[in-house]
Parts: C-alpha cells; sequence; structure tokens
C-alpha cells in the first residue's frame, strides 16, 4: 500500500460533515447546487470532460447545476487529478474554504485511486488520502455522460447502479472447450493468434467466429476442396470488405498450411479475392 | 453565413440525458465485464494491467485464490480483455460507474479453488487451471499421462529442484567428491 | 557522403570528436568531451540551421560509470528567410553527448550560448543533480516545494520510486522565488505562489506598468507525477505506451506514438504499412478536436461565447470519430510496441468518411462566421506577437512557430510512418500575432481532413502488427518523433533488460514554447494577457491564477481568471482599478 499523507482535520469540520448531514444537503440543494472544480495535478483530459458536460450539448443547468468562481460558495468540491504533492496544500485550504456541510466528487481514475499513477514518489494516491470523498466517478477520462450520472447520483435523482461483487462458488470445473474442427485445438490456436494479428484483438475475436464457422460449413473439413467452396461462400456472404479478405488470408496462411503439412500448395488450392489484399 | 442563421438551422442541440437513456457508441470501451464461471486463475490480465486495478494474489483465510478487480483504478484500456485465454473478462458499453458513499462497491471479486503442490504443499495455481490444462492437452491430440499430471501438480519452485538434481545425478559432475 | 557527414566535418574543424553513431541512419549521435558542450551546440544551432529539440540527462553509472548528457538537435535550416532551409534529403537529427564523471557532476552550461537550453538545464539539475556552471537561472523547476534538498529522483540509488517523505505543515508550506525586473523596485510580495482560494497548477506573474505588461514570470510544474521514473520501475513496454497517453490529455496519443516509436527505432523494428496509416490516422483526429478547442477558446475568451458554443457543437462529431475508430472518445490506447491494437473494418471506414464530411462543412461554416465578425478579427490582430528572432533563439514549436512564418513542422521535416507518401501543406502565417495563430490552426484542420481522407485511401491490407521475435536491445537508443497539435513531441528512449527501459524522456511541446512567452506579453495590456496565453495553446488550466505587480505604484494584486477573462470580453471594468 502506498503511503499516505497524515492530515490531522479539526474536530467541528468532522462533526459538522456526518452522514446525516450530507444527506440532508443533498436532499436541500436537489433543484440548485453550486460546484467548484479543483484541478489537483491532472492531466487535463478529466477537465476537458467536464468542460464538455458543461456544454449545451449535455446542459447540466437543466436540472440546477451552476459553477462558483470561489469554494467559499461551493456546495459540491467537484476533484480530478491523483493529487500531485503541490497541490496538496492548496486542496487542503480550499476544502477549509467550503462551507459545512459539503460534499466531495472525486471524478476519473487517478481521482478515485491515484489511476495509472498510484503509487509514484510525487502524488498521493487520490483525493481521498486527504480530505473525505463522497461520491466516486471511475473513468479515464469519464464519458460526459458518466459525469452527468455522477452527479444525478449524489443528488438522488439516478439510483447507484454498481455494487460489489463477491463470487465464491467454485468446484474446479475448468471453463468448455468447444470441440476442434479438424480433430485437434492446436488448430483453433492458430487461427486465433492470427487473426488477432490480422485485425486486433476486437475484431480478431470476431473473425475467428466468422472463419471457424465457414470451415464448419464445408462437407469435410479436412478436405481442401469442399473447405476452399465453404469459405469462398462465406466471403460471397459477407458484407464487409475486410473481413472478406482477411478470412481468405487466414484460409492461405493458415488452414493450407495445416492441412498440407509439409507438402507444397499449389496455386489452384490458394484463394485470390478480386482488389485489396497483397 | 452568420452565427444566429446556423443556431436558427441547427435548433436544439441537447441530448435528453439524465432524463432520457443515452447510448454510447458500438464498441465503446466501458466497464470490464467478469464472467466468474470461465475465470481460470491464470493472472495474465493482472500481469498486462497497466494501472494495476486487478489483482491476483492468494487469501490466506479463505485458502483461495482471490482474483480483485478495483474499478476505481481502472483506465479502460482493454488490455486484459486482449490478454485474457478463455474471454472471462471483456469490456461492456457500461459508463454508468460512479457510486456513492462506499468505496468498495466499486470492487468485484472471484475466489478460486487452489492446487498445494505434491512435494512442498504450498500453494501454487487453481485447480480449474491445472484440470483446463488437461483438458486442452488431450483437445491437441496428447496422451495426458501420469507423469504429466505429476508434474501439472508440482510448483515451479520443486520442479527446478528436481530438474537440477536429477542433472547432478545423470552428469559428469554427480559423481566426483 | 553518409547523412550528417557535411556537419560533422565542419564541427571537427573545431572541436575533437571522440566517437560517431548512427542508429537508425538518420540520428546521428557524437560524442564530445563536456568542455566542449557550449561551442558544440552553438555551432550546430546558429551556424548550421539547426534547433534544440530536447536535452537529455541520463544515470549511466551502472553501463560506464558516468553520468551522460545529450543534446538532440533538429538539422533543418535556420529558416529566417525561405531559402534558409537544408534540402529534404539532408535533414537529420545531430545528438551532441558528453559524459560527466560521477565524482565532479559539473559541465559548462550551454544557456549562455544558446538560449533555448534553459529549461532543460534546470530540469537536469532538479532530477539528476548535474550542475551546469554559469546558468543564469538556477531556480527549482519541476520538483515540488517541499521536496527535500538533495533527493534528486531519477538516480538509479536515490530512492525507491514509492518513496514518499512527509508533507510539512500548512502553516509551513514553502514558498517560491518569483524572478523580478530589473532596475524596477518592486515591493517583496508576502503571498506565496497559491493564494488561500487558489486551486489551480500554474501561477503567473506580470509586471505591469499602468496597464502596460513588462515582463512575466510562472511557476508550474504543478502536474508533476514522476512517470518517468514509473516507467523506469513498474511499467513495461507495452504498458508504457498507457502511461505516455496520460502525459496530457489533448494530445496524448502522440505522445504515446512517439514514445513507442522511439523504442521501435531504436532497435529496427519495421511496423506494417496498414498499422502505420491507422497511426498516423489516429494522430490527425486528436490534432481536429485539439485546434477546435482551441480556436472556441480563443473566441470564448474574447467575449464571442455564441462562437464558442457552435464551435464545441462541431467539436462533438470529432469526438464521435475518435469513438468510431478507436473505441474512446480522448484516450485511444491504440498502440503497442510492433502495430497498432484495434483495426479498422470496411464499415468504418465508410462511417468514417461520412463524418469527415460533415465535419469539414460545418468548421468552414463556423470558421467564416467568426472571420465576417470584424470586432472578433480586431481583438486578435496585433495581440501577442512573437518576435522572429525570439523564436529562432528560444526554438518553440507548432502554430505558435508557424504563425511568425517559421515553416517547421515535424510531418514536413522528419516524417514518420506513411507520412512520404501522403501530400498535404504545412500551414504557415506571417503575422505573428494571435490572428496568425489562430488561421493557421484552422488551415491546419482543413489539411488534416485531407490527410486521414488519404490514409483510409492508401491502407493497405494484410496485418497490423508484426509477427512475435525478441524486441530488447540493452543499450540501444533512439529519438522519437510527431507532430502533436501543440507541436513538436520529442521522446527518447534507451532500451534496458528485462522488459523494463532504462532511461525515458518526455518532451512535450508546449515545453520549449513556455521560455518564449515572457516575451509574447511584453508590450501588450492586461486585458489581452489571458488571450495571449490561450494562443499559446497550453494545458489550459495553467492559467487560471495571476498576479500583478504594479512597478509605479509599488502594489500588488491578486486578480482571478474569470475577472482578467471577464475584463478581456468585455473591455470594461478593470480589475486594476478597483
Amino acid at each position: 500500500m502506498s503511503k499516505k499523507p497524515t492530515v490531522i482535520m479539526p474536530n467541528d469540520i468532522i462533526d459538522a460533515n456526518s452522514v446525516e448531514e450530507k444527506l440532508k444537503l443533498l436532499k436541500d440543494i436537489k433543484r440548485s447546487f453550486n460546484v467548484f472544480r479543483v484541478d489537483c495535478g491532472s492531466c487535463n483530459g478529466c477537465e476537458i470532460e467536464i468542460f464538455a458536460a458543461i456544454t449545451p450539448m449535455w446542459d447540466p443547468e437543466r436540472f440546477g447545476f451552476k459553477l462558483v468562481a470561489s469554494p467559499r460558495h461551493a456546495d459540491i468540491l467537484l476533484c480530478t487529478g491523483p493529487l500531485t504533492r503541490q497541490m496538496y496544500y492548496p486542496l487542503l485550504r480550499a476544502y477549509k474554504a467550503t462551507p459545512d456541510p459539503k460534499v466531495v466528487v472525486a471524478v476519473g481514475a487517478c481521482g478515485c485511486t491515484g489511476g495509472i499513477f498510484h503509487d509514484s514518489y510525487c502524488v498521493w494516491s487520490g483525493i481521498d488520502s486527504t480530505i473525505p470523498v463522497d461520491v466516486w466517478i471511475p473513468g479515464c477520462p469519464p464519458h460526459p455522460a458518466s459525469i452527468i450520472y455522477g452527479l444525478a447520483t449524489a443528488l438522488g435523482i439516478l439510483d447507484q447502479k454498481l455494487k460489489e461483487t463477491i463470487n465464491n462458488a467454485d468446484d474446479g470445473t475448468p471453463p468448455f472447450i468447444q470441440e476442434p474442427v479438424l480433430g485437434t485445438v492446436l488448430f483453433e490456436r492458430d487461427v486465433y493468434m492470427e487473426a488477432k494479428r490480422l485485425m486486433g484483438y476486437l475484431f480478431g475475436k470476431k473473425l475467428y467466429e466468422k472463419f471457424i464457422n465457414a470451415v464448419k460449413s464445408s462437407k469435410d473439413p479436412k478436405n481442401i476442396e469442399f473447405t476452399k467452396f465453404a469459405v469462398l461462400k462465406a466471403i460471397e456472404n459477407e458484407e464487409d470488405s475486410r473481413y472478406a479478405e482477411c478470412m481468405a488470408l487466414l484460409f492461405n496462411n493458415v488452414y493450407l498450411k495445416f492441412v498440407k503439412k509439409e507438402k507444397k500448395v499449389t496455386p489452384e488450392e490458394i484463394i485470390t479475392l478480386g482488389e485489396g489484399n497483397d | 453565413m452568420k452565427l444566429l442563421d446556423i443556431t436558427k438551422e441547427i435548433g436544439t442541440a441537447t441530448y435528453g440525458y439524465p432524463f432520457e437513456p443515452y447510448e454510447v457508441h458500438e464498441g465503446f470501451r466501458g466497464k470490464p465485464e467478469y464472467t466468474y464461471d470461465k475465470c481460470i486463475g491464470c493472472a495474465a490480465c493482472a500481469i498486462a494491467c497497466p494501472p494495476n486495478a486487478i489483482n491476483v494474489t492468494y487469501d490466506k483465510n479463505e485458502d483461495k485464490l482471490k482474483w480483485e478487480f478495483d474499478c476505481g483504478r481502472c483506465i479502460f484500456c482493454g488490455r486484459c480483455e486482449e490478454v485474457c485465454p478463455t474471454n472471462a473478462i471483456a469490456l461492456s458499453k457500461e459508463y454508468e460507474m460512479a457510486v456513492k458513499f462506499n468505496k468498495n462497491d466499486l470492487l468485484t471479486k472471484g475466489y478460486l479453488e487452489v492446487v498445494k503442490c505434491k512435494k512442498c504443499n504450498k500453494p501454487f495455481t487453481t485447480k480449474r487451471l491445472v484440470n483446463y490444462t488437461i483438458e486442452r492437452l488431450e483437445a491437441a491430440g496428447k496422451t495426458v499421462t501420469d507423469k504429466i499430471i505429476e508434474n501439472l501438480h508440482t510448483c515451479p519452485e520443486c520442479k527446478k529442484q528436481t530438474a537440477v538434481e536429477k542433472f547432478v545425478k545423470t552428469s559428469h559432475f554427480g559423481g566426483t567428491k | 557522403m553518409a547523412l550528417g557527414d557535411r556537419f560533422i566535418n565542419k564541427l571537427k574543424e573545431k572541436i575533437k570528436i571522440l566517437d560517431i553513431q548512427r542508429n537508425p541512419y538518420d540520428q546521428i549521435t557524437i560524442t564530445v568531451d563536456r568542455n566542449d558542450l557550449p561551442e558544440a551546440v552553438r555551432m550546430l544551432y546558429y551556424d548550421m540551421g539547426g534547433w534544440l529539440a530536447t536535452m537529455i540527462p541520463n544515470d549511466e553509472r551502472q553501463i560506464n560509470g558516468n553520468y551522460a548528457l545529450y543534446y538532440v538537435l533538429s538539422m533543418e535550416g535556420g529558416k529566417m528567410t525561405p531559402e534558409d532551409e537544408l534540402p529534404q534529403e539532408e535533414k537529420c537529427w545531430i545528438t551532441v553527448k558528453a559524459y560527466i564523471p560521477q565524482n565532479d557532476p559539473h559541465y559548462p552550461s550551454v544557456t549562455r550560448k544558446v538560449p533555448a537550453a534553459v529549461w532543460y538545464e534546470r530540469e537536469a539539475y532538479d532530477m539528476l543533480g548535474l550542475i551546469a556552471d554559469g546558468l543564469p537561472d538556477t531556480r527549482r523547476l519541476v520538483l515540488p516545494d517541499d521536496w527535500p534538498d538533495g533527493i534528486y529522483p531519477l538516480r538509479k540509488d536515490a530512492m525507491d520510486y514509492r518513496y514518499r517523505p512527509d508533507p510539512y505543515p500548512e502553516e509551513e508550506e514553502p514558498d517560491y522565488k518569483f524572478l523580478e525586473p530589473e532596475g524596477a523596485g518592486v515591493v517583496d510580495v508576502p503571498w506565496g505562489p497559491l493564494h488561500i482560494t487558489s486551486d489551480e497548477p500554474g501561477h503567473f506573474r506580470l509586471y505591469v506598468d499602468g496597464e502596460t505588461i513588462i515582463d512575466a514570470d510562472y511557476r508550474l510544474y504543478y502536474q508533476h507525477r514522476g512517470m518517468e521514473k514509473l516507467a523506469e520501475n513498474r511499467m513495461n513496454y507495452d504498458q508504457m505506451g498507457f502511461l505516455a497517453e496520460r502525459v496530457c490529455g489533448i494530445c496524448g496519443f502522440a505522445h504515446s506514438i512517439a514514445c513507442i516509436e522511439a523504442a521501435e527505432r531504436a532497435v529496427g523494428i519495421e511496423v506494417p504499412k496498414r498499422a502505420q496509416a491507422i497511426r498516423v490516422m489516429c494522430l490527425e483526429i486528436e490534432r481536429l478536436h485539439s485546434h477546435l478547442l482551441n480556436i472556441g477558446l480563443a473566441c470564448e475568451v474574447t467575449g464571442n461565447v455564441s462562437a464558442f458554443m457552435h464551435i464545441f457543437r462541431v467539436r462533438e462529431y470529432t469526438m464521435e470519430l475518435a469513438q468510431l475508430v478507436t473505441g474512446g472518445r480522448k484516450t485511444y490506447g491504440n498502440v503497442m510496441v510492433g502495430g497498432v491494437r484495434r483495426d479498422m473494418t470496411a464499415e468504418e471506414s465508410k462511417k468514417a468518411l461520412e463524418l469527415l464530411d460533415k465535419i469539414e462543412k460545418y468548421t468552414k461554416e463556423v470558421w467564416e462566421a467568426v472571420m465576417e465578425d470584424d470586432n472578433q478579427i480586431n481583438r486578435w490582430k496585433g495581440v501577442g506577437i512573437l518576435d522572429r528572432q525570439v523564436a529562432r533563439d528560444f526554438s518553440p514549436v507548432g502554430p505558435n512557430m508557424r504563425g511568425s512564418g517559421f515553416k517547421r513542422d515535424s510531418r514536413y521535416d522528419h516524417p514518420y510512418d506513411v507520412l512520404n507518401e501522403i501530400e498535404f501543406e504545412v500551414a504557415v502565417e506571417d503575422g505573428c500575432d494571435v490572428l496568425a495563430r489562430e488561421t493557421v490552426r484552422y488551415k491546419e484542420v482543413m489539411e488534416s481532413l485531407k490527410i486521414i481522407r488519404q490514409c483510409i485511401e492508401i491502407m493497405p491490407g494484410g496485418a497490423i502488427f508484426i509477427k512475435p521475435q525478441t524486441l530488447i536491445k540493452p543499450g540501444a537508443f533512439a529519438i522519437g518523433n510527431d507532430e502533436a497539435p501543440r507541436g513538436e513531441n520529442i521522446h527518447w528512449v534507451m532500451h534496458g533488460n528485462a522488459q523494463k527501459v532504462y532511461r525515458w524522456r518526455c518532451r512535450a511541446a508546449t515545453y520549449n514554447n513556455w521560455p518564449s512567452l515572457r516575451y509574447q506579453f511584453q508590450g501588450n495590456d492586461i486585458s489581452d494577457a489571458a488571450l495571449i496565453v490561450c494562443s499559446l495553446d497550453p494545458c489550459y488550466s495553467c492559467t487560471e491564477r495571476v498576479t500583478i505587480v504594479d512597478v509605479k505604484t509599488k502594489k500588488a494584486k491578486i486578480v482571478t481568471n474569470k475577472e482578467l477573462k471577464q475584463y478581456c470580453q468585455k473591455l470594461t471594468d478593470s480589475p486594476l482599478k478597483r
């Protein structure tokens, strides 16, 4: 665990900020609340998204949001950044200057826990290392809709969705393995590796599914001619030309090599598409 | 065209959220969803995660492997999804992730049964991972002998020890003393 | 004659060169004795048309027992006149390297001869304890004010990367010493860099005579998070890209690419062409949203709030484009050593082209409406002039530079990825003022749209990632450069062993732009202070709090950004008169 600063908060501030007082405040300000922004050394990604959340596209003024220039007029402190050493003193001062009771919202991964900088020497790992935080909004940076959701949750307009989840029912059963289409799972492995290399992890999964289904639909997956016909049919039905191109590449570079093993591949066995492949 | 004319043409541009639902783009990188049943406890996600939002440790009290994900530290990069061998974790489109008053609501945990080493009896992997390995080897056409099963139930430290002992016994150096 | 030999031979006439290395072929490193450093850098900078790109102090005691300094110069030609430019085939990077012995960490300061080196040498002292003899400004630059003296974080043996000294009690918070203009009897202002209600990183002091600014000083680096030390200890090469992306929330992806490309160039990895095209495309998408943001802010700061809202509306389309291509609005996370992580399907390319048409139409519409507004143009004209000689001395980058007539653009001088095959124009204006800089940004938005379209067109098929191979060579180093929205980003990576870098030096574009800002302030009114900083396009929250010191009456006053901005917007009710 990274070291946190020892902050001695005066007792009157602690007493004035109990949970009951805060809930009462949130009820009182539900229709109109003042927000003061504190940037504690963020990279400005969260700041820009807060900025975007204030523009007319999202218009939080509809439900009472108002940005103020001084913490003395604020109900809610909106804090970003992992709290660098240099910003430790101004944050404490801004917190003490805000009238009690107050609500503190930590925005972004850095604000919640320090994010990717959580154990660096120049950072205190998040806003809650120094001042008590009431609402945490994860994201890097959070979508403006996430920020609006966070504020709406704080005020009670919307309900919180996330709950701590603990899974504890394991009997040792491993995940299910699909029946290998050519008799050995090494083929699926090679196809998956190459699919990820061709189209990245996100589309590679879809490409893998499309190709394996095409091979499965062949009359005899181990027969090159039947499988070539099946894959060509799938390519024809494929609307997206990039998937089509990559399926042809998978057939030529993975399937053929697998089935032919050491033997040479003849030109009739290869799939060549009209345009766009190298 | 003057700015006012543009404004008249565009009309209202505001989204209805939060009073109406808002749909994010297809492929948006939102909250990672953990499918407990598919997890084998290999910890590839924990090693790949840049901010260490995923932590895989041995929980002494439960005597189980603990997989823990802290949504507050996540940077939504998708590396966990990229390296997971069983698709146990994938990024969803969830963007409504704020929590109020209780920071533990950001945590997701999974406990898995451990396997203890046949030689030193220290826990070193999960039952699911060992069983998954055996099933994959069989699906790859390999005969899983008793020797292989014994190896799978030996921790890396003891495997190293055994290899060194075997080398010393069967090489020149073993006999000269 | 190999690339760069022309310069090296000229150098050899006066200076003894101990070693020459080329890795890759257009990045030449010459080693000289530390006492020859100022003259060598000066000759390359002024006599042979070089610009100071970055300077890397490195702790190489584990490798060869010394510290090392690397002054990286970009050889492009002085560019003060159109003829004074090197031909494309001769442009290269020359690094002047010198060893500093560990028992005598001194070296003669280069700043006396090349003013652009001032911030680099201050940082070298902060982070590694290397003392530049004769450096005019020796104040702390990077580390926080409450950091203990004598601990230099980037030394390999100084401390664990997680070491955190206790903070001071609030009442004893340390102060920062601001520079004061010479000859003026300014009262010593008892406020620290942070006022009781201040909450923003970055504090400025403007020295005024009446309403005219005569000088300025600033304290920055409130966002120092210790990334370079983090990369050396906890991150491997693949995770470094994500760390680099969070250097800045607006031009983060440019940092990510420069960092990863530096690691790739050091060992000569060839990235597939499709991946290169996607990288360039993502960089240009970032440029779109950043420039629109800046133009919007420049309008808002002068009171034109409706233009600001319209520009933000158009900017939402660029956010949509970013989400389409990379899955995220701000942090793309799309690059790793060896390729990109996410491909583009044909469907996405089609949608992207539709979005590009919309963005082009709406941006043109709004810009023309803004340009028809004479009030707006008059607020931008003649303000914040960056003198050409000041620019030549301090090596600023980006639209800041191109607005003063210099054709400096990393995509043009040192093309990376597929830029060799793409046609585009470098936007240059001669005005030297805010209007010129904003016009440059608008033209660049239009050019970026063209570049993205060409990328989609020339993107070949094939893989987006290299085949698995051994990728690390301990001790190999290289420069990675790219053109971020704010200017040239230069990263320098030296490979270490066991999956971690030995040294990563990240030089953001704005780093080179700050030192010349004081000269841009001089002679302008207070009312334009916010506008000048905005046209520089720094991380925008750096200008929230300003102290204005009137040198005649010797009174100091803290003015909030809101007051300054209101004055800037309405031109009435000056905050100084209250």
